[in-house]
């Protein structure tokens, strides 16, 4: 048996103010969850402040995690919350589209990565004007691979309300996505 | 029976995610071949899937940990931080029974007096102040005297 101790010892040393396991729990996780706070705010600056607020929470509310469900599933529901909560709080503007001017003529690299660019910052628009719920569920779906079952679990809803917004979300994505689909990129 | 194409839509979201029966799916398919309206709305999402899952993934900066300390050593101190955590159930449930209690207590407090009033004590205020003569008594030329005499000529 190895000498790594698992998320629950960790959280129970972190509960009682050990900051050695709280710095092996951050070192543990913050890369999963900093991908869901940037795939949720789109931006890296929001990403990185929201991550931190998470396991500020973490750390603040250790001495809650009873161990009725597994780590991941409290730590993921204080993510989706905190996050939640932020959209709330700070309503992101959307990116301006690239205009064709920003880029040089002639090359095709440019060209290439202009529609790559222009691709991305849609995505990112649509993505955007998703209801909060919306889009938390769809990330949870198809970037974290997260089950229907998990996904109900982490935002506290039953798995029909699971399938009922992962349809619409993606009902309301190919709405706001249209422009995509009308240049021949979708 | 044929399936309408709303209902098509939410099992091509099922699909997606793998979640759709395997006869259901066959339903879906038999419904796809013959409405091109839900086929191309399927073919979107698969498009909208790949973009999607198209990875972008951050790393954290070299700062996050040491920022996240320092925020946590400037907070206040944990065990004297207030959380709406720390509510639960059962110190909930306590706190109720608790503040229920003190109620009745201090509602018997108030009250002055546990026993109702002698039912003999009622009858001798109401006879006091609602009978016809309750206005005999009043000073002459009163108006009480004159609704005394005015009752007086309506009831004889």
């Amino acid at each position: 048996m190895s000498g790594e101790r698992d998320d629950r010892q960790l959280i129970s040393l972190a509960a009682a103010l050990d900051p050695q396991a709280f710095a092996e729990l951050v070192q543990r996780h913050q890369s999963r969850i900093l991908n869901l706070a940037f795939r949720f705010s789109r931006d890296r600056q929001d990403a990185e402040e929201l991550a931190q607020e998470i396991f500020f929470k973490v750390w603040r509310h250790a001495r809650t995690f009873k161990g009725e469900a597994a780590f991941g599933t409290w730590l993921y529901r204080l993510a989706v919350n905190t996050c939640l909560n932020y959209r709330q709080r700070k309503k992101t503007r959307p990116d301006p589209l690239p205009l064709t001017g920003d880029i040089e003529s002639g090359t095709e690299t440019a060209a290439e990565g202009f529609a790559a660019r222009q691709k991305e910052v849609l995505l990112d628009r649509g993505m955007a004007a998703l209801p909060a719920r919306q889009k938390m569920a769809l990330i949870l779906a198809s970037f974290e691979g997260k089950s229907y079952e998990e996904i109900a679990g982490v935002m506290e809803i039953s798995v029909p309300a699971v399938e009922s917004l992962l349809f619409r979300a993606r009902q309301n994505l190919v709405e706001i996505l249209r422009p995509l689909k009308n240049s021949g990129d979708l | 029976m044929k399936m309408r194409c709303q209902n098509a839509k939410k099992n091509i979201s099922l699909a997606l995610d793998a979640r759709l029966r395997p006869a259901e799916l066959g339903r879906l398919q038999e419904h796809l071949r013959a409405c091109p309206s839900c086929r191309s709305w399927q073919q979107e999402q698969d498009r909208l899937l790949e973009m999607i899952r198209t990875p972008r993934d951050v790393q954290p900066s070299p700062d996050f940990y040491p920022d996240l300390r320092q925020r946590i050593a400037v907070s206040r101190p944990r065990i004297f931080a207030f959380s709406p955590l720390a509510f639960r159930p059962a110190a909930l449930r306590a706190a109720l029974a608790l503040v229920i209690v003190l109620s009745v207590l201090l509602g018997f407090f108030l009250g002055g007096r546990l026993e109702t009033p002698a039912a003999g004590a009622d009858a001798a205020v109401f006879n006091q102040t609602m009978n016809l003569n309750a206005y005999a008594d009043m000073p002459a030329e009163s108006f009480g005297a004159v609704y005394d005499s005015l009752l007086q000529g309506e009831l004889q």
